[in-house]
């Protein structure tokens, strides 16, 4: 038998209904990541299975308890599922190490000493031991996020939840969790993780819920939902998180802005250093010393240039593709501007592979291992 | 000694209580002569002003919501309403004739006297602008009306009002002590409302009430077989007592007018009296004689010294903490229990009540409240005052400390529930371990500020006979006739016990919910 079994879940809201269908079973020991575009109910049924939202209709069965019926000890079923926040949710007036002793004293009836020792080890585990006697206020946002990791496991839960567990960090802090929730997957904790990290959905879950119009509308193993798509909705899913688009309409545009949305999707896909400066580099060349110039001189003033770069498998080459059909409605060749151009020869050296058809300019950008 | 009610004193800030006079019309008595006109020579020093006529363009002072700036505009010629300037009692009158501010201010003779015999450079003006009739007030149709009037016209026949007219009003005041009450009553107990704060007439010396009135009330109750009980309150209540019943007399110097009687029962006069101007005496121009710190020395002395009135302040000092701590420790109880009840189910009936007396009780004046629950819930059952007082501030602190705890506790981030929740405890602990103590962080500070108000609210208590801090200030002005230096006192008393209640609760109360400072520990854990 399963551990968690989910049958026809349905949750309304008076405006609004997140789940319509959704049917999953969890195997003990799986690590499910549950992914899919915004809005399309991936939280609220996280919440439903341990029962913060109530369901509208349907069965939730877990270690064969039904945790909908009316009876149900949902403080019980609780405790053996623990949850991780989004927004951390540390008890803002307590110790670090507070934070954690609070349940195991109060629910398990583990005595103070006892709890206090378990939580030095969790914090080790999770290399917070010198924040022990921290109020959570003074830890970064990652440090916050690996305490209520810790906090969860000190209930001892059969199962983990973790909300998206690194939307509310910065860049910089996200790896450091998601290290920890590596760390607990290889351990055999069942774990359920929404999460907009493709890296962490595609190397360490067992399994992935792709979830749209209310339903898990595609499961399967991080290969067949990253790499086979077997439904339209999943592919172009998969597809848009791994690209990055932009539009300018204006030969004056915010180039800082540009850089930085740039910038930060390449943390996003985990690229190496090097990989991430030679998309900057040849976007922001291709862009600022060529197209943009272009336009200048020959008095466009809308260019309506729409860059899109989408990362290929693997992070090792990107594609850019850049539609300057503009240019040629207004009666400018690129390929004459071009030829004039002493630094097209950088784009060239570059990018390999660069093709310009029907005013659209197609190029790649790689590192080589 | 019988009992006086101390417990019950008013206490009345003297603007409230100078509003009070005005609205009442309750004129301090006036003791001159009986239909004479002039003021005794003796009495009347070489002032600057001798005459009505010479009040002409001169600016005048008068208490707030006496009937006086009236009778000046209607009987001084000459006087316009630019020329009258308000003040809030009659300390503040005398105030402001010696620095100057005014030229004269009008009263009734009794406080006159008793005025310039107090204060340095000031006389009463000889000529008399009104002459006033005093009474006692009594229930309409009270059956003691009639043999009231009867026990005062036998005293004016007997010369009895002469005797007892010259002993109160005599400079001699060893003479001015009270027979014991100590003659059968048959009749039963006539309860009597005084505000004893009106020297000559009707005021307290050490525990004992006195003065001309009392002294003729208490013979009339002699020779018709009652025993006298006094309730304590102020001057506006003196009515509110008597309309409603609660008690049998009102006894002060109630000028007899044809409005008043179609309200209640007046008696024959028991003193005519007048209204007067007080003005500077010659020679003497602005500015009190003698040097500051002897002045402040004589201040003292009168304030606390004298009549061992620092027991007096002791005492109010001591019904204002009784009244102020068990009101905040009831309404913190009861503020609880409301923001228990909202938690427990947010859109409840429970919750709507507790919401709608909020809004009620924050939508209407503390005094108000006060004298409602007193006159009107109250009215036909004797609960002492400074019961009900307990019972309106733990009402109102309730209803204040309530809405704060309940608004910080919604304002705690509903993620903490969740977080508590998701751990497994149930609602109850949620509450108590995660939500409450955040909460309380934010909330305890505010209601140490409120409570700090809640001391100086209850301030008012004096208008429901309760003899408080303020109330007993307001006695010793009166007494004294000083404008500033009891006021001043008072005030002293209460920053530094607002100060020290704060520091306590802060110290004490607030600091458990604040972060640890410096070394931290974890209470149950050796953390080595």
């Amino acid at each position: 038998m399963s551990l968690i079994e989910v049958k026809h879940l349905r949750k309304e809201y008076p405006n609004v209904t997140p789940l319509k269908d959704v049917n999953a079973k969890v195997e003990r020991g799986e690590v499910i990541s549950i992914i899919g575009p915004s809005g399309t109910g991936k939280s609220t049924f996280l919440r439903c299975l341990n029962r913060l939202e109530t369901p509208t209709s349907g069965q939730i069965v877990v270690d064969g308890r039904d945790v909908c019926a009316p009876d149900a000890d949902l403080d019980l079923v609780r405790r053996k599922m623990g949850m991780v926040f989004q927004s951390f949710n540390l008890f803002e007036h307590l110790l670090v190490a507070e934070n954690i002793m609070l349940g195991p004293t109060r629910l398990l009836g583990i005595g103070k000493q006892e709890a206090y020792e378990r939580a030095l080890e969790l914090l080790k585990q999770v290399g917070l031991k010198d924040k022990a006697l921290n109020y959570p206020r003074e830890l970064s946002g990652g440090q916050k996020q690996r305490v209520a990791i810790a906090r969860g496991l000190a209930m001892e839960p059969d199962i983990l939840l973790f909300d998206e567990p690194t939307s509310a960090l910065d860049p910089s802090m996200v790896s450091e969790v998601l290290s920890v929730m590596k760390g607990l997957a290889s351990r055999g904790l069942t774990m359920l993780v929404v999460t907009h990290e493709m890296r962490f959905a595609r190397d360490v879950s067992s399994r992935v819920f792709y979830m749209d119009r209310g339903e898990v509308w595609e499961a399967g193993s991080p290969e067949q939902i990253f790499e086979h798509p077997k439904r339209k909705e999943t592919h172009d899913f998969i597809f848009r998180v791994r690209s990055w688009e932009w539009e300018i309409h204006d030969v004056d545009f915010d180039f800082f802005a540009m850089s930085g949305s740039l910038e930060s999707f390449c943390m996003r896909q985990f690229l190496q250093d090097r990989m991430v400066n030679a998309c900057q580099l040849l976007v922001e060349e291709l862009v600022a010393q060529q197209l943009i110039p272009i336009a200048e001189r020959n008095g466009l003033r809308d260019p309506n240039l729409s860059i899109t770069l989408s990362v290929a498998e693997g992070g090792k080459t990107a594609n850019i593709e850049v539609d300057c059909r503009a240019y040629g409605a207004a009666g400018i060749s690129l390929e004459d501007e071009q030829a004039n151009e002493v630094s097209f020869s950088i784009i060239e050296r570059m990018a390999y592979g660069s093709s310009f058809e029907d005013g659209i300019l197609r190029c790649s950008v790689g590192i080589k291992e | 000694m019988r009992n006086v009610c101390r417990k019950g004193g008013v206490l009345v800030l003297l603007a409230a209580a100078a509003l009070l006079f005005i609205a009442l019309g309750l004129a301090p008595n006036a003791l001159a002569e009986a239909n004479d006109q002039k003021v005794s020579a003796a009495e009347s020093p070489d002032v600057e002003i001798n005459s009505v006529k010479e009040l002409a363009g001169k600016k005048i002072g008068v208490v707030t919501g006496t009937v006086f700036d009236q009778i000046v505009l209607e009987d001084v010629k000459g006087v316009s309403k630019d020329d009258i300037l308000y003040f809030n009692s009659n300390a503040e009158c005398v105030g402001a004739l010696q620095a100057g501010k005014v030229d004269a201010f009008i009263s009734d003779l009794p406080i006159a006297q008793l005025a310039t015999g107090k204060n340095e450079g000031i006389g009463v003006m000889p000529e008399k602008i009104k002459k006033d009739q005093y009474g006692f007030v009594l229930p309409k149709n009270s059956p003691h009306t009639q043999e009231l009037n009867e026990r005062l016209k036998a005293y004016k026949e007997d010369g009895t009002l002469d005797r007892l007219k010259k002993k109160w009003m005599g400079s001699d005041d060893s003479k001015k002590t009270m027979p014991d009450q100590d003659w059968p009553a048959p009749k039963g107990t006539l309860t009597v409302a005084i505000s004893p704060d009106n020297e000559p007439v009707n005021y307290i010396v050490g525990n004992r009430i006195c003065g001309l009135c009392i002294e003729i009330l208490e013979t009339a109750a002699r020779d018709l077989g009652y025993d006298v009980q006094y309730r304590n309150t102020n001057v506006n209540a003196v009515l509110a007592e008597v309309q409603s019943g609660k008690s049998d007399i009102g006894a002060d110097s109630f000028s007899i007018t044809e409005e008043r009687k179609k309200m209640m029962d007046m008696t024959e006069p028991y003193y005519d009296g007048g209204v007067v101007a007080v003005v500077r005496t010659k020679g003497n121009g602005a500015g009190e004689s003698g040097g500051f710190f002897e002045n402040l020395a004589r201040s003292f002395e009168r304030t606390f010294i004298v009549e061992n009135r620092w027991q007096l302040i002791l005492d109010g000092l001591g019904v204002t903490l009784i009244i102020s701590v068990s009101s905040g420790v009831l309404g913190l109880g009861l503020g609880f229990v409301f923001v228990l009840l909202r938690h427990k189910k947010e859109d409840g009936i429970a919750s709507k009540l507790i919401r709608l007396l909020e809004n009620l009780l924050g939508g209407l004046p503390v005094v108000v409240v006060l004298m409602l629950l007193y006159y009107v819930v109250f009215g036909a059952i004797d609960v002492p005052g400074a019961v009900v007082a307990i019972l309106a501030f733990t009402l109102l602190f309730g209803a204040t400390c309530g809405s704060i705890m309940w608004n910080a506790i919604q304002a705690v981030d509903v993620g903490q529930t969740e977080a508590g929740r998701a751990l497994g405890f149930g609602d109850r602990d949620t509450f108590f371990l995660v939500v409450l103590p955040q909460a309380a962080r934010q909330f305890a500070p505010l209601l140490v500020g409120q409570f700090v108000s809640l001391v100086k609210d209850t301030s008012i208590v004096g208008y429901i006979t309760v003899q408080d801090l303020t109330r007993v200030g307001d006695i010793i002005r009166s007494r004294t006739m000083e404008a500033f230096f009891p006021l001043i006192a008072i005030a002293v008393i209460y920053f530094v016990l607002c100060r020290l209640m704060a520091w306590l609760l802060n110290r004490f109360a607030v600091r458990r919910f604040e972060p640890k400072d410096g070394p931290r520990t974890i209470k149950g854990v050796d953390l080595q």
